[in-house]
């Protein structure tokens, strides 16, 4: 495309954030507009916002050398020295634009599903995470970021309290107590999300506020070239440890994550594919935006422990699949496993590690994209996601799903050519040579989070030999059900996650070529080396 | 022209692969995308030998483009040289035997319950040599990671292909657990080349290697990383025990995958970094050593088998293991030679037991075990004819391809154990010769019970009675089936004329007299014994060994036993802990919050008492000791 063309073109990043949320608005307000009216509006707006998206990404090109592409900076709050600021890096664009893809297809999907209700709200809360997403992707000013970060969730509150699944059946501890099912597991799965989330933000916002208040202003591009310069390694180790908490409630490291697996399981499909898809990318990017570059010194203070809690959640998050029956619970904590090498990654402090973080955040998005669809698909007709009641042979049975599932399940266990590969094994090289950061612990590290991939393997062909080997076997209740294979338009949802995995597998460098030159800059302090 | 052929030889197959299964719908359709493939894949491997043999070898192809790693950059590019084109073409001429063998042996729909599966099968096999040939033709170890996993998924899902068999899907996730844990290794490898010497180029490495330029701590760790991979994928102790189990496919899988091509690739892997093994001696040690095991248990095992494919997988994991020692007593960077030539004569007459092994269990109905199959001689002399080839050949009996790359091997033990290759050499020179004598008993013992005996006892039985699941043509052996294996058997017996003019790769290939002598005697006694054991009151010399004995044997010495007691269950076990930890410990935390919040609040609502006087005394309080702690702290 013409380069001049393309110039002048910032004003599309206040419109990609803008007018999902305006939408969203709009929607919520005209209660006279039927459900499905109300989703193909969000679908038509959903494409256009990725169509900017694109636009948007063109513009900012080329990533190298480094620096904001794309960039609006106008005055918001001047009495603070907050500005409306906001800018496209070779950081931002993958997440900007699987943003974009994710709530294009969510969208789509919901105006395809005609059984479920108030598909209206369902559109809005979709369109308004989106727009916040947008905004946390290109914020460029603190305090911004921090607005950015929080209006996703209420949107997402409700998306689980109203639209969840209130069907779960009772669990029982080991103790002897009882967890809920039904309405009130959804009720729990909500509140937990929105109390643990807005615990994390509130901590994040202290950090925030101590970084301001330090260094006098709320800039990001100015406190990237400071590099930490004017606070002190203590003021840095407190924001660090206050910053690096809020988000990694959102990423969600271990021992934080206990509000993933039931929001995951009780959300909607949409729903999960959103909260693995953009909000948990919300954590991890702002500890490479915010936390590593602004705080150095802090983050490599506390680099062990976050590399460690990083790890913990791989062989965590791993073995708990393995003894998991829900299909849906055990994506969900092989979110935790596959989050865990973000973590690590970006706790190396090594370019590679950084690389590689920014890498695996893409390639889960998309992996467990497909996997949530997949299973929502699996519970749509058979209102289960037990691996254990939903029989088996899903291959002869159902042989385009089964073969989803399948490629869902090869990509997450990390299959070299897939898109899962690369964002692991380079955060293990980071990991292995993060001696500075990650000091004694970083070649243990390595090796653990090496054989988290050979769990992630078990656990995930546990799932194909529970469900997608074996003999034709019906799910005993729903034994008289007509079974329909994935529809078109199911396929059509997913293929585009399928694609993007495979081309990222086999063509890394589409996306190591983006985050290149930035994960340089910085790594080094906001000036080109 | 090599370098186009060379990429040729990965997109062909590939693009059958895509097009068999994505596009179309009819059985006929995926037929001729795979057949056309690998046919395809071998004229383009014949070009790429004729083109290196002609204008010599070309490195970096560029094929998956640059990556840019945050510090160094990598060229994900193909390489194509004698080894690559030679490896090349063995895989290409099994593949696409096994292409035009399977379009008959799944002949059909099948049932609801046993589905043929035909079009993702033929799919797999067209992906499966798409990815060995990445693997054979890579130049960057990352690119070759890419076909060495994508090779482990295609053999799960064909040794899954008859899924609704519970044996089948369990020795599948095994044959992809075991090897991964292997490939652990190989993971770790590349950490380690990429941190200690800045690239996974396998030129780059070589040369780096061959100029002592490689740290000494950097290269050993890194080869005896890779060991652990080479072990997993070639099968070799400890990690050999998914492969008798792998039999659960189809047997041309076997036949490709399980015999000819990936499991050989863990050789190939060395073969092709055989430099920078040179410079970490301990790990070529260690490899000498773990062949010489794997060579003598394997072959031992095989002698218990009863089942015609887990005896031909017993003496797969045996020979691979010579290729492996073949490899592992080189001296100098050419020093691959003796094994490589194991492993493309191999290729081929292993392929072709792995498709007779088929045949039989067609015409018999589906059963494994040999001794359904006796009588062949007499109610298939053809068969029992070729069967017979690959048997001498693998037993090692001149002038089969089997005698030239075994006689090969050992003669290179030989060599090094007589100039300096120390202790390792002459284990795998007593090993080999050992492996010979055991070789050729159960090579004999197959032919006895299968081609000798009574025919009405075993093979014409079901021609008499066809059994009902072949869909009543068990007596019948279609071209499609019986084509490959006499283009199998051609160079299976010819391969040795290689050595008349060797390409460069088999330059080094020598055949010592005195040791292909001795090799030779001690497989005939081999042979010998199994033979004569009818003179002795027994149809299989097996039936000399006590049951308890055999049983052990036959069992791979129960080591499935020690892999389930020291990693399976304990595994299990954690995870069980770790779900409950998660639930009871972890979120009971968080639950745990709730609580004391409750609680708390509940306390604190008593101090609300709504009485005035109450309040004040708690401002009295709060002032005396805001006063208190002004006088204190001034």
């Amino acid at each position: 495309m013409n380069a001049e063309l393309l110039d002048g073109l910032g004003w599309l990043l206040p419109v990609i954030v803008g007018v999902p949320l305006a939408t969203a608005v709009l929607l919520l307000t005209w209660r006279t507009l039927s459900d499905r009216a109300a989703a193909l509006v969000g679908a038509v707006v959903a494409t256009a916002v990725a169509v900017g998206a694109v636009l948007a990404a063109l513009a900012a090109a080329p990533f190298d050398p480094a620096g904001y592409g794309l960039e609006v900076d106008g005055s918001w709050i001047p009495a603070l020295g907050v500005r409306f600021h906001l800018g496209l890096d070779g950081i931002s664009v993958p997440l900007v634009l699987l943003t974009a893809l994710l709530a294009l297809l969510v969208c789509w999907h919901l105006v395809r599903s005609d059984a479920a209700p108030a598909r209206r709200g369902l559109t809005a809360c979709v369109l308004a995470v989106e727009g916040g997403a947008m905004g946390t992707f290109t914020a460029l000013d603190l305090i911004l970021f921090f607005v950015a970060f929080e209006t996703v969730l209420v949107p997402m509150w409700f998306v689980i309290a109203n639209w969840g699944d209130d069907t779960q059946p009772e669990r029982s501890t080991a103790s002897g107590a009882t967890l809920p099912g039904g309405p009130e597991a959804r009720r729990d799965a909500a509140n937990r999300f929105i109390l643990f989330t807005a615990l994390g933000s509130a901590v994040m916002l202290l950090g925030l506020l101590l970084v301001a208040l330090r260094t006098g202003t709320t800039d990001l591009v100015e406190l990237t070239e400071r590099s930490g310069a004017g606070m002190s390694t203590g003021v840095q180790v407190v924001a660090a440890v206050l910053i690096v908490l809020g988000l990694a409630v959102k990423a969600p490291m271990w021992p934080l994550h206990t509000w993933l697996p039931p929001a995951h399981t009780i959300a909607p499909t949409g729903g999960s594919v959103l909260l693995a898809g953009v909000l948990l990318k919300m954590g991890t990017y702002g500890l490479a935006r915010l936390a590593l570059p602004v705080l150095p010194d802090g983050m490599r203070e506390i680099a062990p422990v976050l590399g460690a809690l990083g790890v913990a959640g791989i062989l965590w998050g791993g073995l708990a699949c393995l003894a998991e029956r829900d299909l849906k619970r055990l994506v969900a904590f092989s979110s935790v496993a596959h989050m865990g090498f973000v973590l690590l990654g970006i706790a190396s402090m090594t370019p590679q590690g950084l690389q590689g973080a920014l890498f695996a955040n893409i390639a889960h998005g998309l992996i467990t994209g497909v996997l949530f669809l997949v299973a929502g698909a699996v519970k749509d007709r058979y209102h289960t996601t037990d691996l254990v009641l939903l029989g088996s042979g899903l291959r002869d049975r159902l042989p385009r799903l089964g073969w989803l599932l399948a490629f869902g399940a090869v990509a997450g266990l990390g299959l070299p050519g897939l898109a899962g590969f690369w964002g692991e094994i380079l955060a293990v090289v980071g990991s292995w040579r993060g001696e500075d950061a990650l000091a004694g612990l970083a070649r243990p590290l390595a090796v653990l989070a090496t054989v988290g991939t050979v769990i992630a393997a078990a656990y995930l062909l546990r799932v194909l030999f529970l469900l997608w080997h074996g003999p034709r076997l019906l799910p005993g209740t729903h034994a008289t059900t007509t079974e329909v294979d994935a529809t078109g338009s199911e396929v059509a949802v997913v293929m585009p996650l399928v694609l993007a995995t495979l081309a990222l597998g086999l063509l890394p460098w589409l996306l190591l070529d983006v985050t290149g030159p930035a994960v340089r800059v910085l790594l080094s302090g906001g000036v080109l080396s | 022209m090599s370098s186009s052929a060379a990429v040729l030889c990965v997109l062909l197959p590939a693009a059958a692969a895509a097009f068999g299964m994505v596009v179309g719908r009819s059985r006929s359709w995926a037929r001729d995308w795979a057949v056309a493939g690998t046919a395809g894949a071998l004229v383009a491997a014949v070009v790429e030998l004729v083109g290196v043999l002609r204008d010599g070898p070309v490195h970096s192809v560029r094929f998956l483009g640059t990556l840019d790693t945050g510090v160094t950059v990598l060229d994900l590019d193909l390489r194509a040289d004698t080894l690559s084109a030679t490896v090349a073409v063995a895989v290409a001429l099994v593949a696409a035997c096994v292409q035009i063998y399977s379009s008959a042996y799944l002949d059909g729909e099948g049932t609801p319950e046993a589905p043929t599966r035909y079009r993702p099968y033929a799919a797999t096999v067209s992906m499966f040599t798409a990815a060995m040939m990445v693997v054979v033709h890579a130049d960057d170890l990352l690119l070759l990671v890419i076909g060495w996993e994508v090779m482990g998924l295609s053999s799960y899902l064909l040794v899954g292909h008859h899924s609704e068999r519970p044996a089948a899907r369990a020795a599948a996730v095994k044959a992809f657990l075991v090897t991964r844990v292997g490939d652990l290794g190989v993971m770790l490898a590349l950490v380690v080349l990429l941190t200690g010497a800045g690239t996974t180029s396998v030129s780059g490495l070589v040369e780096l290697a061959e100029r002592g330029e490689l740290g000494g701590g950097t290269v050993t760790l890194a080869a005896l990383l890779l060991l652990a991979g080479v072990a997993g994928k070639s099968a070799q102790f400890p990690l050999h025990t998914w492969l008798p189990d792998a039999m659960e496919g189809p047997s041309p899988v076997s036949a490709l995958i399980h015999a000819a091509t990936m499991v050989a690739a863990g050789v190939y892997l060395v073969a092709r970094l055989l430099p920078v093994f040179l410079a970490a001696e301990v790990a070529l040690r260690v490899a000498a050593c773990i062949a010489a095991v794997t060579m003598l248990g394997a072959a031992l095992a095989a002698v218990a088998q009863d089942d015609f494919k887990r005896l031909l997988a017993y003496s797969t994991i045996s020979q691979v293991a010579y290729m492996l020692a073949g490899v592992a007593v080189a001296t100098d960077a050419a020093g691959a030679g003796p094994g490589v030539f194991h492993l493309l004569s191999h290729a081929t007459w292993k392929a072709m037991l792995f498709l007779i092994a088929g045949c039989l269990a067609h015409l018999v109905g589906g059963s494994t075990l040999m001794a359904d199959y006796s009588g062949l001689r007499r109610a298939r002399p053809w068969l029992a004819g070729l069967l017979g080839v690959g048997l001498a050949s693998l037993a090692g009996i001149p002038p089969l391809g089997g005698f030239w790359s075994k006689e090969a091997v050992l003669s290179a033990a030989e060599h090094a154990a007589l100039h300096g290759g120390g202790w390792t050499a002459w284990t795998v020179l007593v090993a080999g010769l050992v492996t010979s004598l055991l070789t050729g008993l159960y090579a004999g013992r197959a032919w006895a019970v299968i081609a000798g005996g009574d025919p009405d006892l075993g093979i014409a039985r079901t021609d008499r009675d066809p059994h009902p699941d072949t869909g009543g043509h068990g007596h019948h052996l279609p071209a499609a089936m019986s084509v490959p294996l006499v283009l199998l058997a051609i160079p299976s017996v010819l391969v040795g004329l290689v050595l008349l003019d060797p390409p460069e790769v088999l330059a080094e290939v020598e055949i010592s007299p005195v040791t292909a002598l001795i090799g030779t005697l001690l497989s005939l006694a081999g042979i010998g014994w199994a033979l004569n054991a009818p003179r002795r009151g027994f149809l299989d010399v097996a039936d000399a060994l006590p049951e308890r004995q055999r049983a052990f044997l036959r069992d791979g010495y129960r080591l499935d036993d020690v892999q389930d007691a020291l990693v399976v269950r304990p595994v299990r076990r954690l995870a069980a802990r770790v779900a409950a930890a998660d639930r009871d410990v972890v979120d009971g935390a968080v639950r745990g919050t709730v609580v004391l919040t409750r609680w708390g609040g509940v306390r604190l609502r008593r101090a609300q008492t709504g009485l005035a006087t109450g309040y004040l005394v708690w401002v009295f309080a709060g002032a005396a000791l805001v006063g208190l702690a002004g006088v204190v702290l001034s």
